[in-house]
């Protein structure tokens, strides 16, 4: 039986976690630092965390739809490299804030406004030394069922509904009632 | 219409110009899987959505000796313009005239919008239908694991629960 609705890469401890690694619920985002909508859903998610400490984390998993966003590799490469020195979110929000502006320049400017170790951000982006971490992403959303950026899934479930607030703080609720 | 075609029966035969205005024809494709992935219309949002993702795997999807045929009632030149546009490398095809006929034969033509559904149908490399997905709602895109799902499935390869295990 074909079914694209459940959310099955387990998640692991090394993830990308905003909120408390133990909330009971868990936002997944499937993302692209050049998509549009990732840029408008991003308040919104990060909004749904601090507003429920307690309760809700994201974990944020790449999805760079180069076809279309040419530069999402590079942008996303550069969020794995702050990552790497610790700065992974404060990265995945300039990231946003500053698309589709993704070229070298840009992408070293945005590192060096957080104060990475340029000398570390600039080798691992030319060697493309975190390729490996977004392609492992890209397979653990073909497993899971993403549908297109940003795919969303609340405690495994995909959500498609609209990307607002009160529409998620609902679809949340059903979740867990 | 005709009612959608059920498992292990032979995919409609049809064939139709692509973005080139070249031939394409079903049966040209035996020998190799085959993902039917109809769609309401080049340009609309969540086709580009659903058509990238597709081309974004496309390499792993051809890995598992299949192609990928899009389908919708556009004319050949618009899928071209949008085929450029969007990098596509794999065909979309135009069932522009008679307006929606292979959408008909596989039973998911929208009489009153005058397009198709959005679904997909996977075919063996015998020209067998062996599972087909149509949305529930148009509006909302194909997981792309239903595609490796049905491949794996019809290559045998090993399960996701092995997978995961």
């Amino acid at each position: 039986m074909l079914d694209d609705r459940v959310q099955r890469a387990p998640i692991s401890e090394e993830e990308w976690c905003l909120g408390q690694r133990g909330a009971p619920l868990t936002l997944l985002e499937y993302g692209d630092f050049e998509c549009s909508h990732c840029a408008l859903a991003r308040p919104v998610l990060e909004r749904l965390v601090a507003e429920n400490p307690e309760t809700i984390r994201l974990i944020y998993r790449h999805l760079p739809v180069t076809t279309i966003h040419p530069l999402a590799m590079n942008a996303a490469e550069a969020a794995e490299a702050a990552g790497a020195q610790g700065k992974f979110w404060e990265m995945h929000d300039l990231l946003f804030a500053h698309q589709p502006r993704f070229d070298l320049d840009h992408l070293r400017r945005l590192a060096h406004a957080i104060h990475l170790q340029m000398g570390q951000f600039d080798r691992e982006m030319s060697t493309h030394a975190h390729v490996p971490e977004v392609k492992r992403d890209i397979r653990r959303g073909i497993e899971d069922g993403v549908n297109g950026t940003p795919t969303l899934f609340i405690n495994r479930m995909r959500y498609d509904g609209p990307r607002e607030y009160d529409a998620m703080l609902a679809a949340i609720a059903l979740q867990t009632a | 219409m005709a009612p959608v075609p059920q498992p292990n029966t032979p995919a409609p035969e049809f064939t139709l110009p692509d973005g080139d205005q070249k031939s394409v024809k079903l049966s040209d494709y035996r020998g190799r899987n085959v993902v039917l992935a109809f769609y309401p219309a080049d340009w609309s949002p969540v086709c580009t959505s659903e058509l990238a993702l597709i081309q974004e795997t496309l390499e792993e999807i051809r890995g598992m000796n299949a192609e990928v045929l899009g389908i919708s009632v556009d004319g050949p030149w618009c899928h071209r313009a949008w085929t450029e546009r969007q990098h596509l490398t794999y065909p979309l095809l135009s069932d522009f005239w008679p307006h929606g006929e292979v959408a008909r034969r596989y039973g998911v033509f929208r009489d009153k919008e005058g397009f198709s559904e959005r679904a997909l149908f996977f075919i063996d490399a015998s020209g067998k239908i062996r599972g087909s997905w149509v949305a529930e709602n148009p509006t909302i895109a194909p997981g792309i694991n239903l595609i490796f799902d049905a491949l794996e499935e019809i290559q045998g390869v090993r399960s996701r629960e092995a997978r995961h295990a």
